[in-house]
């Protein structure tokens, strides 16, 4: 039963355990595929934040230089189509401007005479102190870019081409330019996605001078982006950098200012000197593409989790269950071995009953003849192993019992028995008394009785021998005593028996012819 | 286009980080609550801050070397100030002009970046007006070199033309003032602007700019004895000769030396307002003078030409000078010049167009406009150049 309990409990650990270490590896793989799918997002978003750094920096260096090469075509443009008409009078001409800003949407287009008066189409002002394409001794003879700084506003660039034979208010036309706002440009450059990050776009001097107004990323406004970041790169890496820089040449460069990673992305800015760039913070492109992927690995997560959850608590409802089921089972066995017990004893005692209606004689209530078989074994063993002791057999045999059967019935034939059983049960009151036959008597003579064996037997005799005259109920004995060399109870018994017979004989004699018999009361 | 650059790049570095919260890791509660302290505190600033009503405001000096708290409390005091001594938030006032097209004729002294400054405030003005649906279109016209007769040939010339008002910002009051009478008297509308005025008992009709400057002369000079701890030798450089604001600025420093017996005017030279003429001046007068301690410059090339000069030189020379150039700031950044006074050119230039225009519809000064249109200067220090460079150029280095 123990053995059968300690294996079904070992079963059970066993499939718990197995359990945990099915769901240690599924939770261990399920990480591990975590951080591989959010390093692969990574690299992806690297390689996506390249791409789209360098097109886009690419894309916006274009537009920028095409904005210039529209600007300075829409002017030649407009001079071309200046008609002398257009050239009458102040008026005429800032009708003629207003026009040309109407058509090509400029913020500020205007003409610059040989003294250096710009017209323009609301203000006729010096332009000497206020443009650098009109500093002293500067001579404009081909496209321009330049750019100027004003006093509390923003830089402008300044796309000028210069005007020939044309006069106005008797004074050459040399110049015509327009203005624009570069933090305007820029603005529109700048890409603002949907979260409000934004990938910020600037435009520097080749030396680094920033040309607008407006900050770069974390850079500021007024920072050269070359200084700025010589503390936060690699020194060649800065070296190439300025390099690229001041060659015009194009290039990537990523770097951490003020804990945030971002990557820089340059390009000149054709037939200028300017080069733009373009700033994304890592984590821009990265974040989102980490945020898909992190909502997909969730999910996974997730549901893996959940999966998990569900086989613990498979595993253990069954474990609880396996619990119950062989703890019943134990139960059932122990209740069943209870009642096997019972059961047993319930035998027992029944047999014990058995045996007592076995060993008991019906007639007489003292010992049947099975008992005496019953005896007899031990006896022997006890005569073979030489622990005997002291042992008498006494032989009893109930005389006339056929004649008073035969005149009286059966009933008084019992009677007569019983009458015989009790005197000599009264007299061997320390002895077991068998009844092995209808009128025969042993008596196994142990004790007291053994020690007074003759004087109880001489008592017997003379008892029946008055009974014999009297016509009472008349036994006859022979005793005789375990001798050393006896193996059997028989060999006791046989010379009791034989005495018994003597006895028999003898009573005969004493009792004559005509011997007076037991009769019914 | 014109805009208050040291708030925008602000509000830009916050606009950035505000993106870069959103799109990642967010913006931390610390931060977070900065930054809404910085925007409360500036709208309380605006708000609480009263007008300038024009004068002469010295900043809280702190010179480079004194004690930290002292230098820091100036810079904290001055900060706003500096924000302030040029006022790029105008608005026009409700005053509705009587016709939809203006013409105004307006000239100045000199071809100078100082009043291209001014410029920028009349085109925000033109701007304004533009978008009220009122056209007003305006020459604003100098010479290469400052002179008195060509000012007055100017106005003649415009008083032929096809314009409501004629300003002037007065080359020589002895001069013009008389011009600007005769024309008052054909019936032309004339106005005086920017930084000086025309002489006394003149009938122009109003004045916009500033009308201190002869206490700006004796303010900066006042500096610079006390800096010089009330002793020493001084020059003192000047603009064009017979320019109100140059020789009011010059009056003023003189009448401020004169109190103090252990100091002395040695040479006083005008530079017709080009810098590298007031570098030669100065050059000379530093040869002349071994011991000579200051300079005071009373217009916008006098400081430039002087701080090129004194840092040739290798001498240690006080300097102070008057506006705004560029470069003059760079030597205020670097400890070369002392002080420079600032006037407000964007305020001038926008009040100038916008009371022309009243001036046009023949509204006479009272209730609508002064007679007398004064706006501020502000003398600032080293610990000021910065702020201000990048208020005026955005162009911290």
């Amino acid at each position: 039963m123990t053995r059968a309990v300690d294996d079904k409990h070992t079963f059970m650990t066993r499939i718990f355990v197995g359990a945990l270490v099915a769901m240690a590896v599924i939770l261990g793989m399920t990480l591990w595929t975590v951080n591989a799918a959010r390093t692969a997002a990574d690299n992806a978003g690297d390689k996506v934040s390249e791409f789209y750094l360098e097109e886009l920096a690419g894309r916006r260096s274009q537009a920028m230089a095409e904005l210039i090469v529209t600007e300075f075509k829409q002017m030649e443009r407009a001079i071309s189509l200046m008609a002398p008409e257009d050239l009458a009078s102040q008026e005429s001409l800032r009708t003629f401007i207003g026009r040309v800003e109407t058509l090509c949407d400029l913020d500020l287009f205007a003409v610059v005479d040989e003294d250096d008066v710009v017209y323009a189409r609301y203000a006729t002002y010096m332009g000497g102190s206020r443009y650098d394409f009109l500093q002293e001794g500067r001579e404009l003879t081909d496209r321009l870019v330049s750019t100027t700084s004003l006093y509390g506003a923003n830089k402008q660039i300044c796309l000028a081409v210069p005007i020939a034979d044309r006069v106005f208010m008797g004074k050459n036309l040399k110049a015509c330019f327009v203005q624009v706002d570069i933090d305007d440009i820029i603005s529109t450059l700048t890409f603002n996605d949907e979260d409000g990050g934004e990938t910020s776009c600037c435009i520097y001097y080749k030396n680094g001078e920033n040309l607008a107004q407006m900050g770069f990323g974390p850079i500021g406004a007024s920072e050269n982006i070359l200084n700025a970041l010589k503390g936060h790169l690699d020194v060649n890496e800065w070296r190439r950098l300025q390099e690229n820089f001041e060659r015009g040449g194009r290039g990537e460069v990523r770097f951490t200012y003020e804990g945030a990673t971002e990557t820089l992305y340059y390009a000149p800015v054709e037939d200028t000197n300017w080069m733009l760039a373009v700033l994304i913070s890592d984590s821009l492109i990265r974040d989102q593409i980490r945020d898909v992927s992190d909502d997909v690995l969730a999910q996974s997560t997730i549901q893996i989790m959940v999966t998990l959850a569900v086989l613990l608590i498979y595993f253990g409802g069954l474990l609880i269950r396996m619990r119950r089921i062989s703890n019943t089972m134990l139960e059932e066995e122990r209740e069943h071995s209870r009642h096997a017990g019972e059961r047993a004893e319930r035998s027992e005692q029944e047999l014990g009953v058995v045996k007592e209606i076995a060993y008991r004689d019906a007639l007489t209530g003292v010992k049947s003849k099975y008992a005496y078989t019953e005896e007899e074994p031990a006896i022997e063993e006890s005569m073979r192993d030489g622990s005997i002791g002291e042992l008498g057999i006494l032989v009893c045999d109930v005389n006339n019992l056929k004649y008073v059967n035969d005149t009286f019935g059966h009933s008084a034939g019992d009677e007569y028995i019983r009458t015989a059983c009790k005197l000599v049960c009264d007299l061997y009151d320390h002895s077991p008394v068998f009844r092995i036959g209808g009128d025969e008597f042993v008596v196994i003579l142990r004790g007291e009785d053994y020690i007074h064996r003759h004087e109880i037997l001489a008592e017997l005799n003379r008892i029946v021998e008055e009974n014999n005259q009297r016509g009472e109920v008349v036994v006859a004995a022979g005793m005789a005593e375990y001798e050393p060399g006896d193996m059997r109870l028989h060999d006791v018994f046989y010379r009791a028996d034989k005495r018994m017979y003597d006895r028999k004989a003898q009573l005969k004699e004493l009792a004559g012819e005509n011997p007076r018999t037991w009769a019914p009361r | 286009m014109v805009r208050r650059l040291a708030f925008m790049s602000h509000e830009r570095a916050i606009e950035y980080n505000k993106g870069k919260a959103q799109s990642g890791k967010g913006m931390s509660p610390v931060r977070a609550i900065t930054v809404r302290a910085s925007l409360a505190f500036a709208i309380l600033l605006a708000l609480v801050v009263p007008m300038w009503n024009g004068g002469t405001r010295t900043l809280a000096q702190s010179e480079t070397g004194t004690d930290g708290a002292k230098a820091d409390a100036a810079g904290a005091e001055s900060a706003q100030d500096v924000q302030e001594a040029v006022n790029f938030d105008h608005e026009l006032d409700g005053y509705v002009p009587k016709k939809d097209h203006y013409n105004v004729y307006l000239t100045y002294k000199i071809v100078h970046p100082w009043w291209d400054a001014v410029a920028l405030g009349m085109e925000d003005a033109q701007r304004q007006f533009l978008d009220r649906g009122v056209t007003v279109t305006y020459e604003y016209l100098a010479p290469e070199a400052a002179s008195a007769e060509d000012q007055k040939q100017r106005l003649l010339e415009a008083a032929q033309g096809p314009y409501d008002v004629i300003g002037v910002d007065v080359a020589d009051e002895e001069v013009i003032s008389p011009v600007l009478d005769e024309l008052i008297a054909e019936g032309k509308k004339v106005m005086t602007f920017s930084s000086s005025d025309a002489a006394e008992g003149c009938k122009r009709i109003a004045y916009v700019g500033n009308t201190h400057n002869y206490e700006d002369g004796a303010q900066l000079t006042e500096a610079l004895c006390k800096k010089l701890d009330y002793q020493g030798k001084v020059a003192i450089l000047v603009g064009t000769k017979g320019a109100p604001c140059h020789e009011d600025r010059a009056r003023g420093a003189m009448d401020t030396i004169a109190q103090y017996e252990d100091m002395e005017v040695v040479e006083v030279e005008y530079d017709d307002d080009s810098s590298a003429r007031a570098f030669e001046l100065t050059r000379h007068i530093l040869d002349n003078h071994e011991d000579l301690a200051g300079f005071i410059c009373c217009n916008m090339s006098n400081p430039v030409g002087a701080a090129r000069a004194v840092v040739r030189s290798n001498r240690e020379v006080v300097i102070v000078g008057m506006d705004h150039d560029r470069e003059a700031l760079r030597f205020l950044d670097e400890g070369v010049i002392y002080c420079l006074g600032v006037q407000d050119c964007y305020s001038i230039g926008f009040d100038t167009l916008q009371t022309a225009v009243k001036i046009a519809d023949g509204v006479k000064p009272g209730k609508l406009y002064s007679e007398t249109i004064n706006e501020s200067t502000t003398i600032i220090y080293q610990d000021d150049a910065k702020l201000m460079r990048e208020v005026l150029y955005g162009d911290i280095p």
